[in-house]
């Protein structure tokens, strides 16, 4: 790793840009072997990392960067002509080259601490070489006398997947247009003269205090019954008019001030705003290598990447965009044969396409695909026993699509961690309304699915209510609230549970704040305001989607623009708190979250009222897994994640064990590793499978062969699910064997 | 090229002193901005040398250059908007002052070479210093300090035209060739502004040149191979790098092997084996010429061109002992007049000649020769 931070810094942000550079330009080299302003670009990027890599000494990267120039460099002089394997080879160069850089920056790929020890040699295929072959050039005429460099093919970082899946998307650096700086610094410079005007006002009173205390002087000192009226009456017109004077020159500076603030304000704003290339710019490497892997013909379109938006809507909406497109080429294109038999051509078409409004900006992911099936989301919805068939049978055709936003809902039956580890378009939903934007779709059978995310440009602010409740304020934020309104406490009753009070003849569940966030002295004070029963409170009404509740508040203050600061990243998470500001007065304001603030009450048995009917049923008997694992580390550490979420667990020590333990209990499912001696798990998933006895048995893999054709490979061979260990954390494992269960 | 380190108490002899006290003003161009923090850091440790500026590209660091006013320019050479190349030629047109192009090499072929920046009016090349364990105090720390003092000094025409010849302090008709030994090889020896000097003299040589040349070249790491291959597209002669157990032919110009001295052996055969420094430089003059001077004794002709330091000294002594000719590159139409000055105050010289003259007189030897 390079030891000096400020290198390092350097370094990543430059290679990665490189790198993305590289990595977009192979992509167009299939397209265009021949485009000689893109091999003197691709050329000039390589022969520039290996500069950055000899100047920090990394020798390896240097040496790599230092093929892929050559192979530029002939290519561009047609010495040698391009063949399509080479451009393989430089893409396996480049993931390389890409691995060597994570170490580097100490963002290693050094593999973590090894769950398994090591692949016994049986079992799959193997999933990629492990050396990288340097780029295959053919050379119609032998070069002049270049001694060969580097020609030992160099070691190669895992290839395979191109990057890491699961990495946050941060917008470390962003590019400013130095005009754009000047003008802020001369908005800046603006408030400096406004502060010299303000100091001046200071000199100007403390002039008056001093005429004052003269004046003052002089009435103690019995002169003032000398004074003629007259002079009194000078004095006081003197005052008047430097009050005014004053009063002018306050009222200038703070329009001013104003002014100046405003400026900067929207100024820096701007300089959040990022093009959509910033994002889009990966996705055309995802696409490619998806479409490879699931032996799909794909061509991606990419349009509106010049919208700008803020720098924080760009990294939270990468993982929603990234599922959708999966989603889109993993379930929406059909396979090349099939499309034919459609009548459509051999690849399919998804695009990604960008465009903005005054406030707020659209992001559609489409393709032109098989759409959605309303008959498979409504048998699904009934088994999942969200819907009857009945009340299906009542739901408009949208209203049927829009259910696969919902959690947990699926209608592919193989769970990969690709696709969603059990979490499917339901997360792509929660991001977007993070952002506080809003998801549509648009799908006919057989033409393809759309999916529009519209989000706002920038983040920065919120609107909010401040209310008041047990004598602290509080923040709602206002998009949420529908109005507010005085109640009285005696027309509140109980409906299922549940405080309920009727706002024009709708039944809405209120609750107090300070009861729903457990502050402290929300006891007492609810019991006074009970016992009266002209008590009135504040109720304010919040939707969310088609739910409105209602939150009884002390008061309401006030509504205000505030900056939203989120909270420390050492939290995770804060129950029913979305983040904090700071109000006019310094004071700290919690801003609460509608989302979280609903599912309490949701939860909350009512205060002083009957303990809610439903009697905790006693546990039932732990359920019983079968884990065949041959690697002992790995082995218990799946044990203890499985036990301390209460099942029973067997173990196994490879597939021939599991085989045979398989009748001694009632299983609930089987968890299993891939590679193990004897048997694999995917020979014992086919065993299982082939055995009518189990064949509803739900079979988990946990493998580390991650690619598509491993993951079909698991399907083929009968597993419900699959679970790749570079991504393996317990949650992954825990939600998939819930839902199987 | 690896020069001593010059220590900042001896002023280089042969340098137009760079204005007395005030620090060396350089501008780094580059578009990586990680080699312009390395190279700002190098620059850091020269409390001589101070960086007024950086800029990404040649069309940023062209805007720079009137305000800035910098002595010395290192530049990258493949950058976006405007290369090292384009922005040299446009430096030499517009504010003409000393260019250092720092790049790490590119394979020799012809459209990358980096000499053509040499051509362009750059006064010397170098490798992007190395990074790793001797990163900011290493040779090529050293070697970037050391180029920078030697170029400041340097003072840049607009037009480095072609010298015409004209009449030096030794004009080449007061040269009598006649009474001496029958030349037998050749030796020529540059450091800095020497790309540019061997281009003069070399592609003057007309093809039937006959006898063989020595080549020696101060020169970054990487490079060799590109000096020989920009040159030998210039040259009627050839120009070729040396192999060891060879006889030096007639009409071809050998340079040593990257990395190691150029000696004649005991039978007359080229051996580029040594690897070991001569007062801190491989290849070294010193080496090259004393072997000569063993070997062909009186038919050594020992060239010294442009070039700071004191290599060659020796050497010319050495064939000036030997009995053999010893010509210096005069101090008008040197880049740098240093080496040159030093061999003619140690009396080691017979002839001072323009870069020109030079070539005459070589070409007069070989006829000499054929006689």
């Amino acid at each position: 790793m390079i030891e000096d931070k400020e290198l390092r810094n350097l370094f990543k942000i430059e290679s990665q840009e490189r790198l993305q550079h590289l990595d977009d330009g192979l992509l167009r080299l299939e397209q265009t072997p021949a485009d000689q302003g893109l091999l003197e670009e691709l050329f000039r990027e390589a022969h520039s990392l290996k500069g950055a890599a000899r100047m920090l000494g990394l020798t390896d990267i240097q040496t790599m960067a230092h093929q892929l120039e050559d192979a530029f460099g002939a290519a561009r002089k047609g010495e040698a002509a391009l063949k399509s394997e080479a451009v393989v080879g430089m893409n396996q160069t480049l993931a390389a080259i890409r691995g060597l850089v994570l170490a580097a920056i100490g963002e290693g790929a050094q593999p973590a601490a090894a769950v398994e020890p090591a692949a016994p040699p049986q079992g799959v295929a193997p999933i990629a070489p492990a050396e990288t072959p340097l780029p295959e050039i053919i050379p119609p005429t032998p070069p002049v006398s270049t001694p060969p460099v580097g020609s030992q093919p160099a070691p190669a970082a895992p290839a395979g997947s191109p990057a890491p899946r699961s990495e946050a998307f941060h917008i470390e650096t962003i590019r400013v247009d130095p005009k754009r700086l000047d003008a802020l610094l001369s908005q800046a410079g603006e408030l400096t003269v406004t502060k010299i005007r303000l100091a001046h006002r200071v000199a100007e009173i403390d002039g008056l205090l001093d005429e004052c205390e003269e004046w003052s002087r002089g009435v103690h000192s019995r002169q003032f019954a000398a004074d003629a009226a007259g002079a009194i009456v000078q004095r006081l017109e003197h005052l008047q008019e430097t009050l005014n004077h004053l009063r002018s020159g306050a009222y200038e500076d703070s329009t001013r001030l104003d002014y100046v603030s405003g400026q900067l304000e929207s100024g820096i704003r701007a300089l959040r705003l990022l093009p959509m290339s910033t994002l889009f710019m990966l996705f055309p490497r995802l696409v490619h290598d998806l479409a490879q892997e699931l032996h799909k013909e794909v061509a991606l379109v990419i349009d509106g990447e010049d919208t700008v938006t803020d720098k924080h809507v760009l990294e939270e909406i990468k993982d929603p965009l990234m599922h959708m497109l999966r989603n889109a080429i993993d379930h929406g294109i059909e396979p090349p044969e099939q499309r034919e038999r459609a009548g459509k051509s051999r690849t399919g078409s998804v695009w990604i396409k960008a465009s903005q409004t005054h406030d707020r900006v659209i992001i559609e992911v489409g393709d032109d695909g098989r759409g959605l099936d309303i008959e498979a989301i409504k048998s699904t919805a009934v088994k999942r026993g969200m819907y009857r068939e009945a009340e299906l049978a009542g739901m408009t055709v949208a209203q049927i699509q829009s259910l696969i936003l919902v959690s947990g809902f699926s209608t592919t039956s193989f769970i990969t961690d690709l696709s969603g580890r059990g979490v499917g378009l339901d997360v792509v939903r929660n991001n977007v309304e993070r952002l506080k934007g809003t998801l549509q779709i648009e799908s006919a059978p057989n033409k393809g699915l759309i999916i529009r995310a519209q989000l706002p440009v920038s983040l920065a602010t919120v609107r909010v209510l401040v209310a008041m409740a047990n004598g602290r304020r509080f923040a709602l934020p206002a998009e949420y609230v529908q109005f507010s309104r005085k109640v009285l406490l005696r027309e509140i009753y109980t409906m299922e549970g549940h405080r309920t009070f009727s706002f024009d003849e709708q039944p809405v569940s209120v609750a107090w704040l300070g009861e729903l966030l457990e502050l402290p002295e929300s006891g007492h004070e609810l019991q006074a305001l009970t016992a009266n029963p002209e008590a009135t409170a504040v109720c304010v009404v919040l939707g969310i989607g088609e739910e409105r509740f209602g939150l009884m508040v002390d008061d309401v203050l006030d509504e205000l623009e505030v900056m939203l600061k989120p909270q420390s990243r050492l939290l995770k998470r804060i129950r029913n708190v979305s983040g904090a500001t700071i109000l006019e007065t310094g004071e700290v304001c919690v801003v609460l979250n509608p989302h979280d603030l609903f599912r309490t009450l949701c939860k909350k048995p009512l205060v002083g009222g009957v303990a809610p009917a439903a009697v905790q049923v006693a546990p039932a008997a732990k359920k019983v897994l079968l884990l065949a694992e041959d690697s002992i580390t790995t082995r218990t550490q799946e044990k203890r994640i499985l036990e301390s979420a209460g099942y029973e667990i067997v173990t196994a020590v490879d597939g021939m064990d599991a085989y045979n333990k398989l009748g001694l209990r009632d299983y609930a499912a089987v968890v299993s590793d891939i590679n193990m001696p004897n048997m694999t798990g995917l020979e014992l998933a086919e065993k299982i499978r082939a055995n009518k006895k189990f064949a509803e048995l739900p079979i988990i893999l946990v493998t580390s062969l991650s690619s598509e054709a491993d993951k079909r490979r698991g399907l083929e061979a009968g597993a419900n699910a699959y679970i790749s260990k570079p991504e393996f954390d317990q949650r992954a494992l825990l939600d998939c064997l819930k839902r199987l269960i | 090229m690896n020069q001593q380190p010059l220590s900042d108490s001896s002023q280089p002899t042969g340098v137009r002193p760079h204005t007395s006290h005030s620090p060396i003003r350089v501008l780094l161009v580059d578009d990586s901005v990680l080699a312009l923090v390395i190279l700002r850091r190098i620059l850091s440790s020269a409390p001589d040398i101070e960086v007024v500026g950086t800029a990404i590209n040649g069309r940023e660091a062209l805007d720079l250059i009137p305000q800035l006013q910098p002595d010395v320019i290192c530049s990258d050479l493949h950058m976006p908007v405007m290369d090292g190349f384009e922005f040299t030629k446009a430096v030499m047109e517009r504010f003409p002052r000393p260019i250092l192009v720092i790049s790490v090499s590119v394979q020799g072929d012809q459209p990358d070479n980096i000499f053509q920046v040499i051509d362009a009016g750059a006064i010397d090349v170098m490798a992007k210093p190395k990074g790793g364990l001797e990163s900011e105090s290493g040779i090529n720390a050293q070697e970037l300090i050391s180029k920078i003092r030697i170029l400041a000094g340097v003072v840049v025409l607009r037009k480095r035209g072609r010298i015409e010849p004209g009449a030096g302090p030794v004009s080449r008709s007061a040269v009598s060739w006649n009474g001496f030994a029958q030349p037998r090889i050749i030796g020529i020896g540059a450091s800095t502004g020497g790309p540019q000097a061997f281009q003069e003299i070399l592609s003057r040589l007309p093809a039937d040149f006959s006898l063989p040349l020595i080549c020696v070249q101060h020169i970054s790491e990487g490079f060799t191979q590109g000096l020989v291959d920009w040159l030998s597209a210039q040259c009627k002669i050839r120009v070729q790098a040396a192999a060891t157990g060879i006889v030096p032919q007639q009409g071809i110009a050998y340079f040593p092997q990257e990395g190691t001295q150029l000696m004649i052996d005991q039978h007359g055969r080229m051996d580029c084996s040594n690897e070991q420094t001569y007062g801190g430089h491989r290849p070294s003059i010193n080496t090259t010429f004393t072997s000569l001077a063993q070997y062909y004794g009186s038919g050594a002709v020992g060239v010294l061109l442009t070039g700071m330091g004191r290599d060659g000294i020796e050497g010319m002594q050495a064939i000036a002992h030997a009995g053999g000719t010893t010509i210096a590159q005069d101090e008008e139409s040197s880049i740098v007049f240093g080496m040159p000055k030093e061999a003619i105050a140690a009396n080691a010289v017979r002839y001072v000649l323009s870069l020109s003259d030079i070539g005459t007189a070589l070409a007069r030897l070989s006829h000499a020769n054929k006689r």
